[in-house]
């Protein structure tokens, strides 16, 4: 089953694949109904790893719609900073939250168990997605010097999409929930792309834009930067080495790597 | 008999952290230990060596709940290493902003801990409130920090900008327009707590104070000389505590204490309450003060003039110190400048400090309040891994008892 | 559709004199900026302001209508308006923002809209979008071989650049200056051959000169946002208005352009994928 069925499966929309559905009109779509009805809260687990809990904040922000969102939109089935429960249960998403420590036993066990128990694992925020700047770690900090080696959750589990951003904006956060509420998976498409982009840098404007003669001085990058790590030199991004988190950021809002007419033509209503 | 509770990770808090609890046949715990379990990322580490300014950029992202003090406990290190005046416009944001944070972060917490104390049929309502107080406060950190997680703007000799006529204004009338609300949100908070009907004494322990400033922090107030640091090895008598646990233990005058909004309350307004109701009291107080002091600012601030210094980043080797009042507790970051390079950085985050504190302060109450103690100090460990409660003796779980706290 | 979808097209010019005098065409970007200042529309506007260096804008945060009527005029190189979007509702604390783009930098604010990972608040308070007409644009250090190279003028000297008629004009205070546009050609920066829009298709309005007389600009609405604040300005006397039908060399001249670079331009984005190098769609 593709991704996206599953997706859809999982969150209720499509219970039974069209095939079956056919062949038993009448008492399947009672069934799809009252799979729907069940199943119409997506059950969200919340996993930190090796993160800073700025992303989940940032969910927090939310404020016009968060009492909503928890208390009706979607079931909190797990996470340590918002519910007690020390089980990690069967899920729908899992947002998984901090990059993953090699020398942590402990971490390497969570993600697997939980890969194992979500349909869907998002890397959520940049530590999560491309390491961010877990990426410059090197050990040797007391309490534990042989921590030293942070890398991506999609370095050792296959991860179905990615919302990255340090933190990524409340706004995506919940445009990405109420899409998946929806099954809006045009929508969701640049966010199962981003799972592959796991190795993130600002010298990515230079190398895959610039360089490949793709660049028009727009400046979103340097305006998108959470860091300002990113000024604009004679129309050419001009990177700060010293400020730059490895994020990815600059890159995935620049209009020259990735371009979703489809979606913005929706939005602006044209 | 004795028995060990461990309860691993403590929920509800920013990170990750295990409590281990020695209780006798009636539950009463007779001996705490609380420590950190969150992997270490090293960022002191991934610092050092580069230029200055990256360490405020990497220190930040210790702690996504209390980033402000992390920033600028960075920039104030560096700034004294560097020995840079900072212009008063500059200290003046630079304080605002750590102001309107205490108003948000204070209110993360009180949406942390609503489990605890907000009756279902209110929650929405609860979560309402912390809402917009948080809005508002926010709205301060975005414009003067530039961003309102992991703020850009800050920078060591002051802040990359002042803001405009227009954002002053702004910020002063939604304040001003805040403050009934707040009013009446700490109203709220102090009433929930007090309901909850708390065994008398819980989590009241005889260690000391220590603040250093009413709000902000100031580096003259901390004593360096008084201040020790040990391995975790020479703290916990339990070997295994002790090899497991991910921070240091911060003393001062050899012994270990308590940081946040109480202590500064006791060092700064003679309050006197101990304990786990007095340090939710002194937290929602708190946010009352911090507002009070946001609004002061905006009234006295002039934007037209620099908030930044000139300076030369080469640096003499001088131990630089910040430290700076968070919602937490005092953070201290210690930061050394040759070369134009990083040379030493070190940062004593609030929660270390409470750590060695927390666990005996649930001696004496059933285990069942163990996690009421720890949360009381809003604990903020970055990181999180395993989830698990486990009895010591037959390892069986025993969440239920702890859902229902 | 050559022209992108589209509520109207009519030919307009401001009727303000200090406009007219300063403004490329007729004025509409300043024009339209200054009146939704007016009222309270926007409270400020991200517009290519006068740089250090002659000729070479500088993006800024315009707060009054004295700053938007000071940044009029076409500047042919880079200005990277949208950095400055995020200063202007954070610093600057403008909640209604308004901002002049050309086609790629249109395409950057609207992805940031509709995807916004790591561009925080900031969606929501765009409230006017205008667009202007882009064929191409120059590095700086091209303008400069075109006006001290190839035409022999001290650019200190030049007060207006415009192209139009084939050509590419330099005015001085008693001067007109003016060479064929086919030796501009390999000085454009090479983004520009794979961009496929013309008449900024995702802006709330875009206007430009072509298909209106010298003096007047063609404007297209787009929006309902863009339509509406328009229609408003025309109907308090901000603009005045000729229909297309009505004026010289018309819309079909436009449609001619924004086919020409579509077809040449996607000509180059073929070549590359046959190259194997990559593209953004
Ligand atoms: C690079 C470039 C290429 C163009 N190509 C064409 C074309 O092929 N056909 C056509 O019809 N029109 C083109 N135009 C548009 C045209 O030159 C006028 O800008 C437009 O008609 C608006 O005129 P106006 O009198 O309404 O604007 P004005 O009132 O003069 O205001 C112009 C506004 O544009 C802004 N601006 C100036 N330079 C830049 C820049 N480099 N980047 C971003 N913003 C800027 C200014 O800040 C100002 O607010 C081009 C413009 C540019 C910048
Ligand atoms: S991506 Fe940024 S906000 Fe998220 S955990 Fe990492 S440092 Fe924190
Ligand atoms: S330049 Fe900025 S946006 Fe790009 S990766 Fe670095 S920190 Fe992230
Ligand atoms: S965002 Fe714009 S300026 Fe930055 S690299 Fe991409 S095209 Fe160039
Ligand atoms: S031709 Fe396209 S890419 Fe080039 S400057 Fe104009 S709008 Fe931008």
């Amino acid at each position: 089953m593709s991704l996206i069925d599953r997706i859809k499966q999982f969150l209720g929309f499509k219970a039974k694949p069209d095939k079956e559905a056919k062949a038993d009109e009448g008492a399947s779509k009672k069934e799809v109904k009252k799979v729907a009805e069940e199943k119409a809260k997506p059950r969200i687990g919340y996993i930190h790893l090796s993160g800073c809990t700025g992303d989940v904040i940032s969910l927090s922000e939310n404020y016009d719609i968060l009492a909503e969102l928890l208390t009706n939109m979607v079931d909190i089935v797990y996470g340590q900073t918002l519910v007690d429960n020390w089980e990690v249960p069967e899920m729908d998403l899992a947002l998984v939250e901090g990059s993953v420590c090699l020398q942590d036993e402990h971490s390497l066990q969570e993600l697997m168990e939980v890969r194992e128990k979500a349909a869907m694992v998002c890397a959520f925020g940049s530590c999560s997605a491309t390491g961010c700047f877990t990426r410059y770690s090197r050990g040797g900090q007391q309490a534990q010097p042989a921590h030293e080696s942070f890398v991506p959750i999609a370095d050792l589990v296959k991860v179905d999409c990615a919302i990255p951003g340090c933190p990524p904006t409340p706004e995506i956060i919940a445009k990405t929930v109420v899409a998946l509420i929806n099954g809006d998976m045009d929508y969701l498409q640049p966010m199962i792309d981003l799972a592959g982009y796991t190795e993130a840098c600002g010298c990515d404007l230079q190398l895959k834009v610039v360089n490949q003669a793709l660049c028009i001085a727009c400046g979103t990058c340097a305006m998108s930067c959470q860091t300002r790590a990113l000024d604009m030199t004679n129309g050419r991004p001009e990177l700060n080495e010293d400020r730059c988190v490895k994020c990815g950021i600059c890159y995935v809002q620049c209009p020259r790597s990735w371009w979703p007419e489809e979606q913005i033509k929706k939005d602006l209503g044209l | 008999m004795s028995e060990k509770i461990v309860i691993s990770p403590t929920s509800r808090q920013e990170g990750h952290a295990e409590l281990v609890m020695e209780v006798d046949d009636e539950g009463i715990v007779t001996k705490g230990r609380y420590f950190s379990i969150t992997p270490v990322r090293g960022l002191e580490k991934i610092v050092t060596g580069k230029a200055p300014e990256t360490a405020p950029v990497i220190t930040q992202r210790i702690c996504g709940v209390c980033p402000i003090p992390h920033t600028l406990a960075s920039v104030e290190a560096m700034d004294d290493s560097l020995d840079i005046e900072v212009p008063k416009a500059g200290r003046q944001l630079r304080e605002l902003i750590l102001a309107a944070h205490h108003v948000n972060s204070h209110a993360i917490h009180q949406f942390l801990i609503a489990a605890d104390f907000v009756p279902e049929n209110l929650m929405a309502a609860a979560i309402n409130s912390v809402s917009e107080v948080r809005k508002t406060a926010q709205y301060v950190v975005d414009m003067v920090g530039g961003e309102g997680i992991h703020p850009s703007e800050i920078r060591i000799g002051g802040m990359a900008d002042n803001i405009s006529e227009l954002a002053r204004k702004k910020l002063y009338a939604r304040l001003k327009q805040l403050k009934p609300k707040l009013d009446e949100h700490v109203d709220l908070i102090i009433g929930l707590v007090a309901d909850k009907g708390l065994p008398e004494g819980l989590g009241v322990h005889n260690q000391p104070t220590l603040a250093t400033h009413q709000i902000y922090g100031d580096r003259n107030e901390f004593d360096l000389e008084r201040f020790t640091e040990i391995m975790p090895e020479s703290w916990y008598d339990d070997p295994e505590v002790a090899k497991r646990a991910c921070s240091t233990i911060p003393l001062y005058d050899g012994v270990n204490v308590e940081v946040g909004p109480r202590a500064r309350a006791v060092e700064y307004k003679g309050f006197n309450e101990r304990g786990v109701v007095a340090q939710h009291v002194a937290r929602a107080l708190e946010q009352k003060t911090a507002l009070s002091r946001a609004i002061t600012i905006l009234d006295e601030l002039d934007t037209s003039a620099p908030a930044r210094a000139d300076f030369d980043i080469t640096g003499t080797n001088k131990l630089g110190v910040g430290a700076i009042e968070g919602p937490r507790g005092m953070d201290v970051h210690m930061a050394q400048v040759a070369n134009g390079k990083t040379q030493f950085y070190s940062a004593l985050v609030p929660t270390t400090w409470n750590i060695p504190t927390m666990g005996p302060a649930t001696e004496g109450f059933h285990h069942e309040f163990g996690p009421h103690v720890i949360r009381a100090y809003d604990p903020c460990l970055s990181c999180a891994t395993h989830v698990m409660v486990v009895d010591d003796e037959d390892r069986s779980i025993i969440k239920n008892e702890m859902v229902r706290l | 559709m050559v022209l992108g979808t589209y509520k109207e097209i009519v030919s307009a010019r401001a009727t303000d004199k200090e406009i007219q005098n300063v403004s490329q065409d007729g004025g509409i970007v300043t024009g339209l900026l200054a009146y939704a200042l007016d009222e309270k529309i926007i409270e400020g506007a991200v517009v290519a302001g006068p740089g250090e260096e002659f000729w070479k804008p500088e993006p800024m945060v315009a707060m009054t209508a004295d700053e938007i009527i000071a940044a009029a005029g076409t500047k042919y190189t880079f200005s990277p308006n949208v950095m400055m979007l995020k200063k202007a509702v954070r610093q600057y604390g403008i909640e209604k923002l308004g901002t002049v783009a050309i086609p790629c930098q249109t395409m950057g604010i609207r992805k940031t809209q509709s995807y916004p990972f790591g561009v925080r608040f900031l969606a929501d308070k765009i409230k006017l979008l205008v667009g202007i007409y882009c064929m191409e644009n120059f590095p700086f250090a091209s303008l400069q071989t075109f006006i001290s190279e190839k035409m022999g003028i001290d650019p200190t000297l030049v007060e207006k650049m415009d192209i139009g008629k084939g050509k590419f004009w330099v005015y001085t205070q008693d001067d007109v200056f003016n060479i064929p546009l086919k030796e501009t050609h390999g000085y454009e920066q090479d983004g520009c051959n794979v961009c496929l829009d013309y008449t900024c298709e995702l802006a709330d309005l875009a206007t430009g000169s072509v298909g209106s007389p010298d003096g007047w600009s063609t404007v297209i609405t787009r929006t309902e946002d863009g339509n509406s604040i328009f229609q408003q300005a025309v109907e308090t006397g901000v603009f005045e208005t000729k229909d297309m039908a009505n004026v010289k060399p018309g819309l079909d001249l436009l449609e001619k352009l924004a086919a020409q670079k579509k077809d040449k331009n996607q000509k180059t984005i073929d070549k590359r994928k046959e190259m194997g190098l990559p593209v953004p769609y």
